[in-house]
Order: structure tokens, then sequence, then C-alpha cells
């Protein structure tokens, strides 16, 4: 294989409509992003519109060179058995299409910062008439810059990856794109509601490769969104693991060796490999990830305490029940000074015969308990007859048990005036 | 013996296809004939080590043939060539062809002069099969296999076809053909293998 064959197949491949679109798409994105940036009307200069939109390019730059790659490596991989049949060693044509992935990654760094210097300019021609001079290029600048072209370009390898190991165009392109758009910030902010989803984030390859760069475990820079903690070294030793993975797949498919047991078992084996992963990945993450989202019913703390009898439902029910029967129930509070301001209150209604029924009620981040206390007959008090009194009771989880930590005083939630002339006014 | 396959077998689920026994000497033109589904793709794929034999042995130049060690001097047109459809005929060929005039004039020979500028994805079936035919020859190998050449060319193509087979055998050039077109075969006069259920047979 002669090198200027080997640039004109990497080049054949690069240049298809779908990397076009990739890398057009980038260098708008870039071009949007630097003329947003930096204050309306003041000078930018092209070195502060490359350090403002270095941020911008930790996602989106960086997810364009990954889908690149993709693309580029597709143009190789689908070539795979013609050029096997010319005489090309599997390793080299992996080696083609890695090297295509890596060349895209570094292209598309390339243009976007020419476009990011172009959007400083036309900030700069804008803002002409204002005074003031353009930034300085800042200290640091060009070696942050190389840093990203670096990563830009195992951005690209990583894309290649993907598409050696998955060996369909479509299908790499669509693996690559959800390898990447978890990490633009609008989504990173849907998935910070399930911390245990986002906590997954540094360990998959585009993740790792991004903590790799930062070091900080910040996946998605500097917004808010904060991700479990993983190094650089971790992180460049994940992505390392990911890609010979993925490198080690595409190099056993190549040389067909899925296919001595047969390409039609090869796909439900796949699809049963990854429907197993995810069920068990889902398994191990969503439960504990989720617990706090799922009414309180399924909530496992509550589930485990209603089992062994020490729910909210069932220590208010416990606690009427001794009230009634003449006791207090310290047992069931948090603690004696709840106790003694529950045996402060008026109790009376629920020694009283009648009947009482509950309904749960969310009290804040808490759960409340409501009981109903209905007189039968009405007790009448000067010219007042009351017939229903509601207490509300909040809890407290003490070693897997809800226990009591407040009771409100009690409220006639029905009661009627008895006029001295004997006419009833509901209120 | 350009081409040689002895006992080359493949087992799939449910079937075994093989053993196929094939020879090809230097200079010889072998044809591979057979009904739709009698197994000929598959004894050029495996002869190709594009696929994994199960058992058994294939040769190309005397060197033996896997996935892991692709065939050398061989100029191969599969059944569906694939090509960088967005990229024009010429752009296809060049990469395997030694000069840029030699893709010109290989474009020239297989009738494609005006058509190697406009994008592949714009050919005909027909014109894609005579471009897979051009890239087949732009190395000039030893040895052409040519899996069903004739299924989409017109008889200009066709004649073009018999015309290279014949003067490429005239120079000692080989080549292992897989069809079911008669007409094709009766103008080659190849010796013929026939390919049924699966097995080579005669």
């Amino acid at each position: 294989m002669r090198l200027r064959q080997s640039v004109a197949l990497a080049r054949a491949g690069l240049f298809s409509p779908s990397a076009l679109v990739v890398l057009a798409g980038s260098c708008a994105l870039a071009l949007l992003s630097a003329l947003r940036l930096g204050i309306d009307g003041a000078p930018q200069g092209v070195w502060s519109s490359l350090l403002e939109n270095a941020e911008g390019n930790l996602t989106y730059g960086l997810a364009g060179a990954v889908l690149l790659g993709t693309v580029t490596a597709s143009g190789i991989v689908q070539l795979d058995q013609w050029l096997h049949s010319v005489g090309i060693d599997p390793p080299i044509r992996i080696t083609l299409a890695l090297l295509g992935g890596v060349f895209s990654g570094l292209l598309i760094r390339v243009a976007i910062v020419v476009t990011e210097m172009t959007g400083g300019v036309i900030k700069d021609v804008g803002a002409a008439a204002r005074p003031g001079l353009p930034m300085p290029a800042a200290s640091g600048l060009a070696q942050g810059q190389v840093r990203i072209l670096v990563v830009s370009g195992l951005c690209g390898l990583l894309g290649a990856g993907i598409l050696v190991m998955v060996r369909r165009s479509l299908a790499g392109l669509g693996v690559s794109a959800a390898l990447v758009v978890i990490y633009v910030p609008f989504v990173g902010a849907a998935a910070n509601r399930v911390p245990g989803v986002l906590n997954v984030l540094p360990y998959l390859p585009f993740g790792s490769l991004r903590a790799a760069l930062t070091g900080n475990g910040g996946i998605f820079g500097d917004d808010p969104i904060q991700a479990r903690f993983l190094g650089a070294f971790p992180g460049a030793l994940l992505y390392s693991l990911d890609l010979l993975l993925a490198i080690g797949i595409g190099y056993l498919l190549t040389i067909r060796v899925s296919f001595a047991v047969s390409a039609r078992m090869l796909v439900p084996a796949t699809a049963l490999v990854l429907g197993a992963g995810t069920a068990a990945a889902a398994g191990a993450i969503l439960p504990a990830a989720l617990s706090g989202e799922v009414p309180w019913q399924w909530q496992p703390q509550w589930r485990s305490a209603h089992s062994a009898g020490w729910s909210s439902d069932a220590v208010a029910v416990r606690w009427a029940h001794q009230v009634a029967t003449g006791g207090v129930g310290k047992d069931l509070f948090a603690s004696p000074v709840d106790a003694l301001a529950a045996s402060r209150m008026d109790l009376a209604p629920l020694r009283t015969p009648g009947s009482t029924a509950r309904t749960q009620f969310l009290d804040g981040g808490g759960l409340g308990v409501r009981l109903l206390v209905t007189l039968s007959p009405a007790v009448v008090s000067g010219n007042v007859s009351v017939r229903e009194i509601d207490y509300q009771l909040t809890f407290r989880v003490v070693h897997g048990r809800y226990l009591i930590d407040g009771i409100t005083p009690p409220e006639r939630t029905k009661a009627t005036l008895v006029p001295a002339l004997g006419k009833a006014v509901t209120s | 013996m350009a081409m040689h396959a002895r006992d080359l077998c493949r087992v799939v689920p449910g079937r075994k296809l093989g053993p196929f026994e094939v020879e090809v000497a230097a200079g010889e033109l072998v044809a591979l004939v057979g009904g739709n589904g009698s197994g000929k793709t598959t004894c050029l794929r495996l002869m190709l080590g594009l696929d994994r034999a199960s058992a058994g042995l294939a040769q190309v130049g005397g060197q033996a043939v896997s996935p892991l060690q692709p065939p050398r001097g061989i100029g191969y047109v599969p059944d569906q060539p694939q090509f960088w459809d967005w990229r024009s005929g010429r752009d296809n060929l060049r990469p395997f062809a030694s000069t840029a005039g030699a893709a010109e004039a290989l474009l020239g020979q297989l009738g494609l002069a005006e058509a190697g500028r406009t994008a592949v994805r714009k050919y005909s079936r027909g014109m894609r099969q005579r471009l897979a035919l051009a890239r087949a020859l732009a190395a000039t190998p030893p040895t052409l296999v040519l899996d069903e050449p004739t299924i989409a060319l017109d008889s200009g193509g066709v004649d073009l076809l018999v015309e290279i087979l014949l003067t490429r055998r005239a120079e000692g050039h080989s080549a292992l053909v897989a069809t079911h077109d008669a007409a094709f075969l009766d103008r080659i006069a190849p010796r013929q293998i026939e390919v049924l259920a699966g097995r080579t047979t005669r």
C-alpha cells in the first residue's frame, strides 16, 4: 500500500457530503458563537474570540470532531471487502480508517479556529467606530489551543474507532451522536436531575476524554453541572481502554471471526448482549438514582418501613389507638420533647366515641398524616356542636422508622353554632 | 497455479456449503456455473478470503488466503460493487491505478471516458459494472475474479468484457468467472466447473 493510495483513500472518505455537512455545521456554530460572545460593540480581536469560545469548543467543537471522524472512517470501511480483495491487510485497513479519523479531527479544529478568528475580525469591523483596542493574545492561549487541537485529533480517532467497531455508516454515526449529545449542556441539565446517570458520564468514552483534557471532572466545562470527579490520568486510561476495545472488536469483525459463527447469529447475539447490558446498567443505576423522584409509596425507605410496621400510616394509627386507650405512645415519637409537646395538646376528641379516618400528605420534603376524627354523637361545648376534628402529624425517619416529630393543634373542621333560638349555622 | 481451492467448506447454522474443489492454472479461463443460490458466490468469497472457511484450503498464486491473509494479484468484481458514490468515476479509480493517465485510459477502454467526471451515484447499474471492471483491471492483476459480470451489462458491455477476457487469456492471464449466462459462456469458452446445491460437482 503506497502512501499516495493511503492519502487518496482517506481523502475520498473525508470529502463525502456527510463529512461536509458536519464540517460546515461545526464552523457555522463556531461563527455564531464568535459573533455572540464578548461585549456588544466592543472590539473583540481574534485572540479574544479564540479565548471566549474555548469553552464552547469543549463540547460542540469536539462533538463535531467525533462525528467527522466517524464519517471519514466510513469512507474506508465501506470498501473494506474490496480493499481486502486487492491485497490490503486488515491492520492496514483499520489503521487507514483510524488515521482518517485523526486527520479529520485535526482538520475540523483548524477550520473552527479559522472561523472563530474570522468571527473576531467581523466583530472588530462592526466596532471600528467605537473606542478601545482589541484584546491582545493572552499568555497560555497557544498552549491551550494546542491541547484542544490534540484532543480534537483524539476525538476524531474515537469517532473512527466507533465506526471500525460498528462497521455501518449510519449506525456508527448514530452511536457517535448518542455518545456525544449527552454532554451538550442542556442535555446535561436534564441528566442532572438523575444523579446516577450524570455520574456515569465521565466513564463513557467521550466523557473520559473530556476528563483527560480538563482534569477537573468538569465534563460540562464551567457549567454548574457537577458530574463525579475523574482525574486526567484515569480519564486518559479509560479513553485508551475504550479505544482499544473498539479497535479490537473492529479487528475481529474485519477478519470475519464472527462470521465463522454466522452473521445471522451475530445480530441477535449483539442485540441480546446490548439489551442485557442496558438492563443491568439500568438496574444498577436507575433504582437508586430515581428513588427520590418516585411517589413516596414507591420509595424503598417507605416500603421497607411499611413492611416492618413502622410506616407513617401505621405509626399514626397506633398513636391514635394508644391515645384512645389512655396512653400517650411515647415510643412513637422521634424525641421525648416531641412526645411531651403532644401530650400537652387537647387529645380528648381521640378518647371520645367516634371514628377516625386518615390521609397522607406531603409536608415540604417530608410525609405527613392527617387524622380526621368524627365524633358521634357530636360534642356540644357551650353553644358549639363539634362533629369533626383533625390532627396533622409530621414524621422524621429514625433508623428506618417513621416517628412523629410534630402534631399540629387539633382543628375543628366541622362545627355547628347552636344559637339560643335553636337555629343551627354551619361553619 | 493461479488459484486453488481444496475441500473448502463453510458451515452456517443448519447448512454446510462445500466442499469446493477449484483449480485455475496460469493463463486459464475457468467458469463456475450453476443456478441462483447454488453457492457460486460463496465459493468465490471463500477463495478470496472474504469469508472465513470452516475447513479446507484456499490459495492464490501459491499463497494461502484467509480473512487474515488477503490475496495478492487479484482483480475482483463483486456481484454488488461498492464505490464512493459521491465521487466521480475517475476519483474512484485513481487511487488504484498506477498513474492518472492509466486511470483515464481504463475509463476510455470501458466506455466511461465522458462519464468519468460524473459522480458515481448518477451511474446506471451497467455503468457501475463497467467501473467495477475498470477498478479490477487498474492494478493490472494476473488473475481476474468476476462474480456475475454480465448481469447489468448491455450488449456492448458484454462484447467489451468478452474481448478483455480473451485478450488477457492470450497474454497468459487467468480468470475465474461465476455466471449462469449461457450465451456469455459460449463466447469465452472456459473450462466449466458446476456448482450444485452448495458444492462443486465436476
